[in-house]
């Protein structure tokens, strides 16, 4: 409780509301436009947030994350066309709704669908995250080496749709991560005798890099066979933003978000599924549940409910891995702890002892973000669906040059800048060849952790390897890695066989 | 080409790079430092993973091959023009980095804009020449006075 009155006069200051409604605006507008993405948009919006106070730069990458999540709505509905993956179960109902001339209602509902989603799953976030970092106190390192790699094979084996890729990319990240000095001896490990590459490959760099250069590049190809309209949209007919949700359809949805939202906290808890997945899973279950399921596809409303409060609602629970155990549960909190770390911040159960005041800060932050989301979503409506009438020609030339100037900025170094676009050219022949990029970031961020818990509990153990099967949670957790490996490698097989006899 | 071909590129390139780091590891790494685990350890399990998956996706790639069960691409290949602009705009980013300490932020910036967004498909010069003038005043003195940067004045100019 002695928390609740300094966490406020932490989270209600004017920067942060600003910054987060700046990132909100910006996250819709990222989000509207197919081709540009939300891990996207954290990564360029990382540089700006150097001269910021921790809470400030959370506010503005939260925003960012809420809003791009919704904003990939905009598109979803209006040229169906999710600018998001997630938004592609909006895609559905929305464009058909649209097509009967209620694209207002549908972006509306949208709107409402992904606020009602994160305000309940901001509550869970408060409700959850506070336990899970008491229990997570006991926690040495085995039990977080456990969940580094519990974390990480989960990532790499479902993000990609193909397991070894998805594998390769994730031991990628952590191999990437071993560049620089031992963490723990000091020494340099493959540096190849390049001072600049002694601190590591920087995480701006391979981000902006990996994120932004890669897909402006995987769209500049696409530009030179025209196989990519100069207008992002033709023709939308007169106001794309007219029509609104009365209060029975809202109503009659409310049930579908109320089933939408718990499905997004629990996906967004577990890493590596992610908001797409959320989306799919409430989108289907609404329709079971549905009265009128034959209308699903054709125009349903609360089918737009249901998927949008499930991949909204994504949005505060993956959160709570990332702040009760330091383990981000998609790419979008993995550029956050790799935000908070530049500040000084390691989060995990130490920090809700150490930094209670900050946390509960973050807590209100959170929902006051989510309160901002449906006022500036509301407000700027008209002005968000016309991001689709925005030239590509105009709009990715000034994103490459915010990716160079960024990286320039916040690192201070040209080698950054050369490295952000190797590292873009090495992610473009990543996604020609299908290797999922996000399992390389995590891997990346989550390579340190895994192995100085490895090292340190066999300090601490004299070399005894039985240390991570002794004790209770690491070695449940080791099992449950096992079991998810098997299951997936059994299934892939039944696949592989199914697909040859046929 | 078709995906099992591209998949048997990719697994050879990942093979490679295994290769690769297993080969520089011996003189990148001490030994030292650990229980069990050395300095060199945690790379070089990675590494040997990477290599075993990497000859798996290659075995995989070349198998479906063989029995030409791999599936076509879901769109048409970019072709040698695709490819062309893809270094084009690699190039122009090199170009931007070399140039930005000589030139400045405000010319190296117009031109970069003016020559990616003729590669991204600006025709007109409200798309190509009228970004390029006003983008960078404005990024230059947001990072000025909003973020207290100064960027890159140029040497060439004094």
């Amino acid at each position: 409780m002695e928390t609740i009155l300094p966490g406020i006069e932490l989270a209600f200051t004017f920067s942060n509301i600003l910054l987060a409604v700046v990132g909100l605006a910006v996250g819709i507008f990222i989000g509207a436009i197919p081709g540009l993405n939300v891990p996207m948009a954290v990564a360029l919006a990382l540089p700006f947030t150097f001269a910021l106070t921790p809470l400030s730069a959370l506010a503005l990458l939260i925003g960012i994350y809420k809003g791009g999540t919704y904003g990939g709505s905009i598109s979803a509905v209006l040229i169906n066309v999710p600018g998001t993956p997630a938004a592609a179960a909006t895609a559905a109902d929305g464009h058909a709704l649209a097509r009967q001339g209620k694209a207002g209602k549908a972006l509306r509902m949208s709107l409402f669908a992904s606020v009602v989603g994160e305000i309940i799953a901001d509550i869970a976030l408060i409700a959850l995250a506070i336990p899970l970092a008491a229990f997570a106190l006991n926690f040495g390192p085995a039990e977080y080496f456990a969940v580094g790699v519990f974390a990480l094979t989960i990532i790499g084996l479902v993000s990609g749709g193909n397991l070894i890729k998805g594998l390769i990319a994730g031991t990628a990240g952590v191999l990437l991560a071993t560049v620089g000095l031992d963490p723990l001896i000091g020494v340099e490990r493959l540096t190849f005798d390049i001072r600049a590459l002694s601190g590591g490959i920087d995480f701006i760099a391979l981000i902006i890099g990996m994120f932004a250069i890669a897909e402006l590049l995987i769209q500049v190809e696409r530009s030179a066979t025209n196989r990519i309209s100069q207008r992002i949209a033709e023709d939308r007919g007169d106001d794309p933003a007219a029509g609104r949700v009365s209060r029975a359809e809202f109503r009659a949805a409310f049930p579908a978000m109320l089933r939408g939202t718990p499905i997004g906290i629990f996906i967004g808890a577990i890493p590596g599924l992610g908001s797409a997945v959320a989306a799919y899973l409430s989108y289907g279950l609404s329709k079971r549940f549905s009265r009128t399921p034959d209308q699903y596809g054709k125009g349903a409303i609360d089918g737009v409910a249901a998927a949008e409060s499930a991949n909204n609602a994504v949005c505060s629970s993956t959160m709570i891995p990332l702040l009760a155990l330091g383990v981000p549960g998609d790419v979008i909190t993995a550029i956050m702890l790799g935000a908070l770390t530049i500040h000084g911040i390691i989060p995990g159960p130490a920090l809700f002892d150490q930094q209670a005041d900050l946390i509960t800060g973050l807590f209100i932050l959170m929902a006051l973000t989510s309160i901002l989301h449906l006022v500036v979503g509301w407000a700027g409506l008209r002005v968000f669906v016309r991001a689709l009438d925005l030239p590509r020609a105009v709009l990715f030339p000034a994103v490459f040059l915010v990716c160079l100037i960024g990286t320039y900025v916040a690192t201070s170094s040209f080698f950054a800048v050369y490295t952000m676009l190797g590292v873009g050219v090495v992610g473009y022949l990543m996604l020609k060849v299908g290797i999922p990029v996000a399992p390389l970031l995590i891997g990346f961020i989550l390579g340190p952790i895994i192995e100085v818990k490895l090292r340190q509990a066999l300090l601490i153990s004299r070399g005894d390897i039985t240390v991570f099967i002794t004790r209770p949670i690491s070695a449940i957790l080791l099992l449950m890695t096992l079991a998810v490996i098997v299951t997936i490698i059994a299934q892939s097989i039944r696949n592989a066989r199914a697909g040859t006899k046929s | 080409m078709r995906a099992s071909a591209r998949d048997l590129v990719g697994g050879g390139a990942v093979t490679a790079l295994a290769v690769a780091v297993l080969v520089a590891l011996p003189s990148q790494a001490d030994d030292t430092g650990g229980a069990i685990v050395t300095s060199a350890s945690f790379p070089t399990w990675l590494a040997w993973a990477l290599l075993v998956l990497g000859i798996a996706w290659t075995a995989n790639a070349a198998g479906r091959l063989r029995r030409g069960t791999g599936e076509a691409d879901a769109e048409e290949p970019a072709g040698w023009r695709g490819t062309l602009w893809v270094l084009a705009a690699i190039a122009a980013g090199i170009a931007y980095a070399v140039l930005l300490p000589l030139i400045g932020f405000m010319i190296a910036s117009a031109l970069l804009m003016a020559v990616l967004s003729l590669l991204y498909g600006g025709r007109r010069w409200t798309t190509v020449l009228l970004p390029a003038v006003i983008l960078p005043p404005l990024v230059y003195y947001f990072f000025r006075y909003a973020m207290v940067v100064f960027l890159p004045s140029g040497t060439l100019f004094g």
